[in-house]
């Protein structure tokens, strides 16, 4: 039965690969296409790229929650082919409703060519990304099974019902990740001996060992993005003018410019500034080298987005951000936004777009970066700051940055390094209690997590006393000076604290640490 | 290439977002202790509410970002957007502006109730209001969410957090408490007992009147008339006589929870036990009706949720022991409950000393062997307790005699075993001849007390 009903999009599909043909001579051979009949789990993976980097990475539970509290407020993109440059390419799509208007017949067919751009420029590329980008995945689907195995067995295995398992090894996996991505050298690992203790050390071997391997092989990634986009959105253009000229599709006229109406589902293909940037581009390279099947040998012979954009001189890519973040301002708006919005509002969104690939173009040009890892170490999602000495025990410093680690994550990563003490049976050392810097949303917060011993055992690794504390990073003078109880004042006289083992903070900064240790250290 | 179509299926390709924790939430005792901890003294959980201000902030700045996405790359109508700019506006608005303000605040230990968050959100309202370019009214309503912040944040057992808001955290501790006692033991031993709609069945005398009318082990077969139906249920009052004195302060060994705290938490547990209890059961009224009466100077007889709420937010453990006054005024209560005969009343008291204020004057006559008793032994119990152990007893045979109800009494001593040798005991045993005895409580197992009065008092009594 779904066979019948999908019978058309097979045919637009085969549709598709004779237009590929035809415009560009040959046709991919090396992809897969998923079609999802519920729209919710395309969106769902997209989200899943978008915040990982891969279709199948564990994402932790907090990052979830967020997810899915945006899914129910209806916040979530929709509508867009999520195409993954791995080899082979990975396609997803939402199925379109049941019976094509011929406009979203025009939507199928450009999506699949776009796509299949994305797919041939992964099997021809002398970069590695596709490659890598394989590896990846792969070593996630690893992770994941390896993560439900262990699950499965640690409940199987014990008398308790260990309902946490599967929520502590999701956050586990993803502050690991962070962590050993980001390179903090104060990482812990443990023995090889360790492994046959128990079940879970076991596990946290295996996946700290699979983490370590995808972190290095993440860093060797070529930074490849404006060359697919670019190469995709250039066929699509192509393609579209080539579709219209054959009279099969017919769309209105808008009444001013006498520019065509694209049907609704194209804007994610037309607006957002990375396809109007990287097309530009490669008009230029193709006015560079006049013609086309050279130009394409150029483009699949460039190893990443550097050698490209060394085509051109510094102000001429200026020039291209410029001129074209100028026009798309007033094209945007005009053709993909009602009349009713404001413009300012709509612009700041396209705006900040335009400033995440100015940014990204200018730091690779300038810093004539190629892999992904070099741009990692320039602005890395967390990095270390030393530590604080409280008495014996060590409170270690971190920043996280915007798209780093999570609230809920530094609990576990906090829970984790608890489990250093003799209050719960995993033997797994990794940090002492921590201070933790990061922006979240407008506020720039510092956030310590240090746990007491228990008396009695922990049912689980969340469930341990955990204090956490937060307070705002500010540069106002009276900040901090908040009242202390007596009582606390006096605890306080007795405690040695060592600031000097800290480096790199601003002097808000200091301030909100020793805010934190007077107060939280004490607070239970 | 042979192009090639698969079905897969969603559990072949499961939703990424998908939560995969089991949804019961299971909250031990002494997590119970730490809520009810939480809630009656708002100064505590500084650190939950400063969570609950990151927790808001993070949620927003993904749907920020989510928001921008979905702007670039959706089709929208122009209501669509219209919400979604608007939405974004007021997310980066609370964001930037408000949430920092919100933090700093809690760090001061200035929003701590409903009421201070309530107050803040009108003055913030004040303040921005010749701001323009947000829309106050949705941003009243979003502002709402900062509630949670001085909502009570629950871990349980397997670590998933959740947040109730102060008013309903009496019912969530009930429920959960209530039914984990249900789970624990059923009113009557399931083996025996089956309840159905039409009535109730006891299987063992169903068998044996099977097994005498068939004359054969087993039974052929078992007829209509072998089954037994139970005549009408009994009503029972329970009266839970709490101590509340200062002793009950002291701390239980595990968890640093307090008597008292353990003392309330039962009486909740109970209290919700019986509210369970008498909702699954179709009849016109409740079989059991549970009320708790504190020992404190002025009792009063706890039986309706609002009393009971108040009670776990105010008692303290302080002052002597008004054991006789507490008695005196669940008699009082009973007598008035009710007046046909057909009624069981059981007193359950728990104590962890001995009453040592009499009551005047005093009606009931006093026992001259037990005086006697007093009497003659070396002791270094006050003259005061022994008034009141006096007529303690006085109390409790006469409601012995009484052919007007059917008087239970069952009476819990909270102490270690070492108790058993020293005064409190023997005083207490002797106190109780010929009425009950005195049952022995660990305070370190204070979280089974709720079964063990279960058990001990009120179903096998």
């Amino acid at each position: 039965m779904l066979k019948e009903e999908l019978a058309e999009i097979v045919v637009i599909y085969e549709n598709a690969r004779e237009d590929f043909k035809t415009l560009v001579g040959e046709s991919p051979e090396n992809y897969r296409v998923l079609i999802f009949l519920n729209p919710d789990m395309h969106v769902s993976v997209n989200r899943v790229i978008e915040v990982t980097g891969t279709p199948q990475a564990i994402l932790t539970s907090e990052q979830i929650t967020n997810l899915r509290a945006s899914r129910l407020n209806d916040f979530l993109p929709t509508s867009k082919e999520t195409v993954y440059n791995s080899l082979p390419t990975l396609i997803y799509l939402s199925v379109p409703s049941y019976e094509l208007t011929k406009e979203q017949e025009f939507t199928v067919r450009v999506m699949l060519i776009h796509a299949f751009a994305h797919a041939l420029m992964n099997e021809k590329t002398e970069s590695n990304s596709p490659k890598v980008l394989a590896q990846l995945y792969q070593l996630d689907v690893i992770l994941k099974e390896l993560m439900t195995n262990n699950v499965f067995q640690l409940n199987k295995v014990s008398k308790d019902k260990h309902v946490w398992a599967w929520q502590y090894f999701q956050d586990l996996i993803g502050v690991i990740r962070l962590f050993t991505e980001a390179g903090v050298e104060d990482f812990y690992t443990p023995p090889e001996t360790a492994r046959k203790y128990t079940l879970f050390n076991n596990f946290s071997i295996e996946a700290i060992n699979l983490i370590g391997e995808r972190a290095k092989t993440a860093r060797k990634k070529h930074l490849h993005d404006i060359i697919d986009e670019g190469f995709a959105h250039y066929i699509q253009q192509k393609a579209i003018d080539y579709l219209l000229k054959t009279d099969e599709y017919k769309f209105p006229k808008r009444h001013e410019d006498r520019s065509l109406i694209y049907p609704n589902e194209l804007k994610a293909f037309l607006a957002p500034p990375i396809g109007v940037f990287s097309q530009v581009a490669m008009n230029k390279l193709l006015s560079k080298y006049k013609d086309e099947k050279k130009m394409f040998e150029k483009l699949f012979s460039y190893k990443s987005d550097i050698e490209f954009l060394e085509e051109f001189s510094w102000d001429e890519i200026k020039d291209l951000l410029a001129v074209n973040k100028n026009a798309h301002s007033e094209y945007v708006i005009d053709h993909w936004h009602s009349v009713r919005s404001r413009w300012s509002d709509i612009w700041s969104v396209y705006a900040y777009g335009w400033r995440q690939i100015e940014e990204y173009v200018s730091k690779i040009f300038r810093k004539k970066y190629s892999a992904f890892g070099q741009l990692l170490d320039e602005n890395p999602s967390i990095s270390s700051k030393g530590y604080v000495r409280v008495d014996d025990k060590k409170v270690y410093v971190f920043e996280a940055n915007d798209y780093g680690v999570g609230i809920d994550q530094l609990v576990i990563l906090h829970n984790h390094m608890s489990l250093y003490r003799d209050d719960f049976k995993t033997i797994l050392p990794a940090f002492a209690d921590i201070i933790v810097f990061k922006k979240v949303g407008g506020i720039h917060v510092a956030t310590l997590f240090a746990v007491h011993k228990s008396k009695y055992k922990s049912l689980s690794p969340y469930h341990l006393p955990v204090i956490t504390r937060a307070v705002q990073v500010t540069k106002r003078k009276d900040a901090y000076k908040f009242d202390l109880d007596e009582e606390k004042e006096e605890t306080f006289a007795i405690r040695n604290i060592d600031y000097t083992h800290l480096r790199k903070l601003t002097q808000p900064q200091r301030g909100a640490i020793s805010y934190l240790i007077k107060e939280g250290l004490f607070e239970l | 290439m042979p192009h090639r179509i698969y079905f897969v299926t969603e559990t072949e390709f499961a939703d990424p977002l998908q939560h995969y924790s089991n949804q019961e939430f299971v909250l031990e005792f002494e997590d119970a202790a730490q809520v009810l901890k939480l809630w009656r003294n708002p100064h505590l959980g500084r650190s939950s509410r400063e969570g609950a201000v990151l927790s808001i902030a993070s949620k927003n700045a993904v749907a920020v970002e989510n928001i921008m996405q979905k702007i670039m790359n959706t089709p929208l109508t122009a209501t669509e957007e219209e919400r979604l700019v608007n939405e974004m506006k007021l997310l980066r608005f609370i964001g930037e502006r408000i949430l920092p303000d919100v933090l700093e605040r809690v760090n001061r230990n200035e929003l701590q109730t409903i009421e201070d968050i309530l107050k803040y959100i009108q003055e913030l309202l004040k303040e921005i209001k010749f701001e323009g370019s947000v829309d106050l009214q949705n941003l009243a309503e979003k502002l709402n969410q900062l509630k949670d912040i001085v909502d009570i944040e629950i871990t349980d057992a397997f670590g998933r957090k959740k947040r109730i808001s102060r008013e309903s955290v009496m019912d969530l501790l009930g429920k959960i408490l209530g039914r984990y006692l249900v789970k624990q033991i059923s009113v009557a031993p399931l083996d025996e007992v089956h309840k159905r709609p039409r009535g109730t069945i006891r299987l063992k005398e169903t068998y044996r009147s099977a097994i005498l009318s068939s004359q054969t082990i087993p039974p052929t077969k078992v007829k209509q008339e072998d089954i037994m139906r139970v005549k009408k249920d009994r009503r029972s009052l329970v009266y839970l006589i709490v101590d509340m004195s200062q002793s009950m302060r002291k701390t239980v060994f595990e968890g640093g929870m307090s008597r008292l705290d353990g003392a309330l938490l039962t009486s909740l547990s109970l209290y919700y036990y019986f509210k369970t209890l008498n909702r699954r059961k179709r009849k016109r009224y409740d079989m059991f009706k549970l009320a708790v009466v504190p020992i404190r100077k002025n009792p009063n007889v706890v039986d309706t949720d609002k009393d009971m709420e108040q009670l776990l937010l105010t008692a303290e453990a302080r002052g002597k022991t008004y054991m006789i006054q507490s008695v005196l005024a669940a008699i009082e209560h009973a007598k008035q409950q009710h007046k046909d005969k057909d009624i069981d009343v059981q007193f359950t008291i728990v104590t962890d000393g001995m009453p040592n204020m009499p009551s005047y004057p005093f009606s009931y006559s006093t026992n001259k062997e037990l005086k006697k008793y007093f009497d003659d032994i070396d002791t270094n119990t006050k003259s005061d307790t022994i008034e009141c152990l006096l007529q303690l007893n006085g109390i409790f045979t006469s409601l012995k005699q009484d052919r007007s109800r059917n008087w239970n009494v069952s009476y819990f001593l909270m102490g270690p075993e070492s108790l058993r040798n020293k005064e409190i005991y023997i005083h207490t045993k002797r106190m109780l001849k010929g009425i009950t005895r005195p049952i022995l409580v660990d305070p370190a197992q204070v979280k089974n007390l709720g079964e063990q009065i279960l058990k001990e008092s009120i179903l096998y009594a």
